[in-house]
């Protein structure tokens, strides 16, 4: 089983919410500086969708929303290009760009305040329903592997995790931690094996 | 971007789930309805489309012929079969004719595309029947016996597009054996006659506005006469009478419920149509700007599966409608789509803004309409309970360019995209469209009336409106109102919104909705005298656009052939004021202008557009060679039409002349 198209979703922190308008001018200056490498193409507003992905950063490689799915708020990178090397080391690559693009938010003052990301919680996704479909035998596998990727890189946690109940959508791992994580823990701990996206 | 047909919009649960899946793996997670009721999924790789297209060809969907010089999606009235003005179910009749014509050897080898859409009627605007290459609307006559026989008044060579053109009467009555056959043979004398090079003079209406209707006519029934028969054309017949759906659930009142919600109230009234079958109704599920995420679509998806099964059909207003709905479920139907976010009401109303995907993905953009309409919706629906009935019925429709993909020609109020240089800034504007309507099948088409600064449209859809509530005498539509009041009192009442503050005053207008982004124009490198070329030629386009409006005053009180001559006069004078960029001596003889214009715009292709080329020239060279003597009404509205677009491409030209250059974002 091959697993591609990888999501990761970091949630918002409870009461956290800036309007999604004020994220739009940021994602066009990550263009403009080319923050995150890569080929960024262009930002798109779906603020009118209802728990929808919200405002959107196009790239080649992967796209990156502040996104309301399930009335959450948080910050999902879909990688959206095959990625070489084996599963645990495709899921580093992910989450590497979602926690730059997190440790940059956070560093930001919107005009409502700052962004602050929870850091309880992580959902890990695979999207390709044809090469994983979401079913138990890709669970099995795909939950081994978070399993050994998630555990050593929250090490110093507890670590709990779930499969999404709801079969229809992709398969997703609910990742929870205690005590919270450091987003640039995780970060530093990523850097050894995969290249900074910043 | 990966458009996917759906013939006559009509959809299955599976479909809908099938293309949820596909939008949130391959896409940005949102479908898109489009104003032909495909879909659209967007930001596809090239390389997952055979896969997507696979899954598609699974559950019975082909993206064959989407896009391209071909035979694009059929469309057809969204609620055929259980409309209650219909004069049959052209549904069959639009799904045979898709099927037939998909692939056929006779639709292979056209220069351009080929629209075709099915109206069950001459009175609504369900499927605008009359701005297509070929509309087909149902007509039912008696033979001497008295037995009903089936048939369609058959429009041929409409189309909107940068000058629209209003489709001509081929055959008043189509028997509906025939339909396929004659449309085959329309489609034959295209691929044989249309234009194959040029691929702005490449659509059906410029060989029937060549030929003319009468001549059209007699090639396509020479045409006709040659056919070989197919079994195609009429073996859909046998079946074509019985109906092609089935409800789901027996009928059912809705019973009073003193706690029923105000919002429910307020959907019922403008979501909810009452069919011709007792104790069902169609329901509209309002897409905001026509998007509904992956998660939206189970949702609906799930809940056709509990009421109506596979009766989903897309819209042309960019929505979905569930039919056979039993009545006495409408409240729990309602709950269910507030709950995924789709139970806002305005369907068909002022708040349900249609637009084209404009800046944010089409590259012939040049003003955001998804934002404008984002924009106007979002202000409409916060006001609408304290908006007028008569405003409510409203339409609005926003294309983000002349090539009209928004439909603003036939909106009570449209909208296109269009640049203004101010300064050494370019400001997105909107060029008003006001005059036409979607009404009786598309049947009337509006005029520009003033170019507005983006952010300044949603105070002129408030003017407009609260004019139209305070001045309007009983009954009167908005294209009445329009009509009698008179373009030029009503571009009056626009003139000072047309007005930009300086870039110091408000920088807000020098960027558009939903783009923080400010764009701007380098110096103009002239020389010493600079200030006055500037003046000069800005003073000439203003001028050049007064002019045009004249035209439509002409035009408006029935003359033709000094609307025509003023139309050509506002080229001139846009033409003239581009060559005073080059040299300020300019004469005013006509001719010295053409010369003028010609050796130093048209031949160095300094004019051209960089998708239309030199189009916007040829409207000048044309109206100066043709004179005004056989000037009609229809022609001299052309005329009008191609006036505005030549000085909005003196406008682009002018802020060519020099490279716009993006700033960076403030902060
Ligand atoms: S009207 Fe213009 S901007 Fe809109 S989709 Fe058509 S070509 Fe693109």
């Amino acid at each position: 089983m091959d697993l591609q198209k990888i999501g990761v979703k970091l949630f918002a922190s409870d009461g956290c919410r800036p309007p999604l308008a004020e994220f739009v001018p940021v994602l066009h200056r990550w263009i403009q500086r080319g923050f995150l490498g890569g080929s960024l193409i262009d930002v798109v507003d779906y603020r009118h969708v209802h728990h929808g992905p919200g405002v959107m950063l196009i790239g080649f490689d992967f796209q990156l929303a502040i996104d309301e799915e399930g009335g959450e708020r948080g910050l999902s990178v879909e990688w959206r290009r095959p990625l070489a090397d084996d599963f645990g080391a495709r899921v580093d690559r992910v989450l590497c760009v979602a926690l730059d693009a997190a440790i940059e938010l956070e560093s930001i003052e919107l005009p409502s305040g700052a962004v602050r990301f929870d850091r309880t919680r992580l959902d890990i996704r695979v999207g390709d329903r044809i090469l994983a479909p979401s079913d138990d035998a890709t669970w099995t596998q795909f939950r081994q592997v978070i399993e050994a990727g998630v555990g050593q890189l929250l090490r110093s946690n507890h670590v709990g995790l779930a499969r999404d109940p709801d079969p229809r959508k992709r398969m997703t791992a609910r990742i929870t931690a205690s005590p919270s994580f450091s987003l640039r823990v995780l970060r530093e701990r990523l850097a050894a094996t995969t290249p900074t996206s910043a | 971007m990966q458009r996917i047909k759906i013939p006559f919009g009509g959809l299955t649960c599976e479909q809908l789930e099938v293309l949820a899946d596909l939008a949130e793996e391959y896409g940005d997670g949102i479908a898109h309805v489009t104003t032909r009721q495909d879909i659209q999924i967007h930001f596809v790789h090239i390389e997952d489309t055979p896969t997507l297209m696979r899954r598609l060809a699974a559950v019975g969907i082909t993206t064959r012929e989407a896009c391209g010089n071909t035979v694009r999606n059929v469309t057809a009235c969204p609620i055929a079969g259980v409309c209650r003005d219909q004069a049959f179910d052209v549904t069959p009749y639009a799904k045979a004719c898709a099927y037939f014509l998909l692939g056929h050897a006779d639709t292979q080898d056209f220069g351009r595309k080929f629209k075709i859409s099915f109206s069950g009627c001459t009175d609504h605007a369900c499927a605008l029947a009359r701005m297509h290459d070929v509309g087909a609307v149902a007509v039912v006559r008696h033979d001497e016996e008295g037995r009903e026989r089936r048939g369609f008044a058959l429009y041929v060579g409409g189309g909107l597009g940068a000058v629209p053109h209003q489709a001509k009467l081929l055959d008043p009555f189509v028997p509906e054996e025939e339909l396929i056959p004659v449309t085959q043979a329309v489609a034959r004398v295209f691929a044989r006659l249309g234009e194959k090079k040029n691929r702005q003079r490449a659509r059906l209406k410029v060989v029937v506005a060549k030929l003319g209707i009468e001549e059209f006519r007699k090639i396509v029934q020479a045409e006709r006469a040659m056919l070989v028969p197919e079994t195609g054309w009429t073996s859909f017949l046998a079946t074509s009478r019985a109906a092609l759906e089935q409800p789901l659930k027996p009928p059912s009142a809705l019973t009073g419920n003193a706690e029923v919600a105000d919002s429910f109230e307020r959907w019922r009234r403008t979501n909810v149509y009452a069919q011709r079958q007792p104790g069902y109704v169609t329901a509209t599920v309002t897409l905001p700007l026509g998007d509904a995420s992956s998660h939206q679509l189970r949702g609906l998806a799930d809940l056709a599966r509990q009421f109506v099964g596979d009766t989903i059909r897309t819209t042309v207003e960019q929505n979905i409608l569930l039919r056979w709905v039993p009545e006495g479920d409408l409240l729990t139907l309602h709950q269910a789509l507030e709950s995924l976010g789709l139970g806002a009401p305005g369907a068909q109303s002022i708040v349900d803004v249609v637009t084209c995907p404009g800046t944010d993905t089409c590259k012939l953009g040049i003003a955001s309409s998804r934002g404008l309409a984002g924009e106007l919706s979002s202000r409409l629906a916060a006001k609408s309970i304290e908006v007028d009935e008569a405003v409510r019925g409203l339409n609005i429709k926003v294309s983000g360019c002349f090539n009209a993909c928004g439909q603003h020609h036939v909106a009570d109020i449209g909208f296109y995209g269009v640049s203004r240089k101010i300064g050494s800034y370019t400001v997105p504007h909107f060029q008003v469209v006001l005059g036409g309507g979607g009404h009786d099948n598309a049947e009337h088409h509006g005029l520009a009336m003033a170019a507005v600064p983006s952010k300044r449209i949603p105070e002129v859809v408030d003017r407009l409106t609260s004019h139209y509530v305070r001045g309007r005498v009983d009954g009167e539509t908005f294209q009445q109102f329009v009509a009698r009041t008179g373009k030029a009192k009503i571009k009056g009442l626009l003139d000072d919104l047309t007005r930009v503050p300086s870039h110091d005053a408000d920088p807000s207008f020098y960027s558009d909705w939903g783009d923080p982004r400010e764009f701007t124009l380098g110096d103009m490198g002239v020389g010493e005298c600079a200030g006055e070329v500037v003046s000069a030629v800005e003073f000439g386009l203003a001028s050049s656009e007064r002019q045009a409006f004249e035209a439509q005053i002409d035009l408006e009180s029935g003359h033709a052939r000094e609307a025509a001559g003023k139309a050509f006069r506002a080229m001139l004078e846009a033409a003239r004021a581009l060559v005073q960029t080059q040299t300020t001596a300019v004469s005013d003889d006509p001719a010295t202008v053409l010369a003028e214009f010609r050796a130093r715009f048209y031949d160095t292709q300094r004019f051209f557009d960089p998708f239309a080329g030199g189009k916007f020239a040829h409207y000048l060279f044309r109206a100066a060679n043709e004179g005004t003597l056989a000037v009609d009404a229809d022609e001299a509205h052309r005329r009008v039409e191609e006036a505005y677009l030549f000085i909005e491409a003196a406008h682009a030209c002018y802020g060519r002349l020099n490279t716009p250059a993006a700033a960076p974002l403030p902060g």
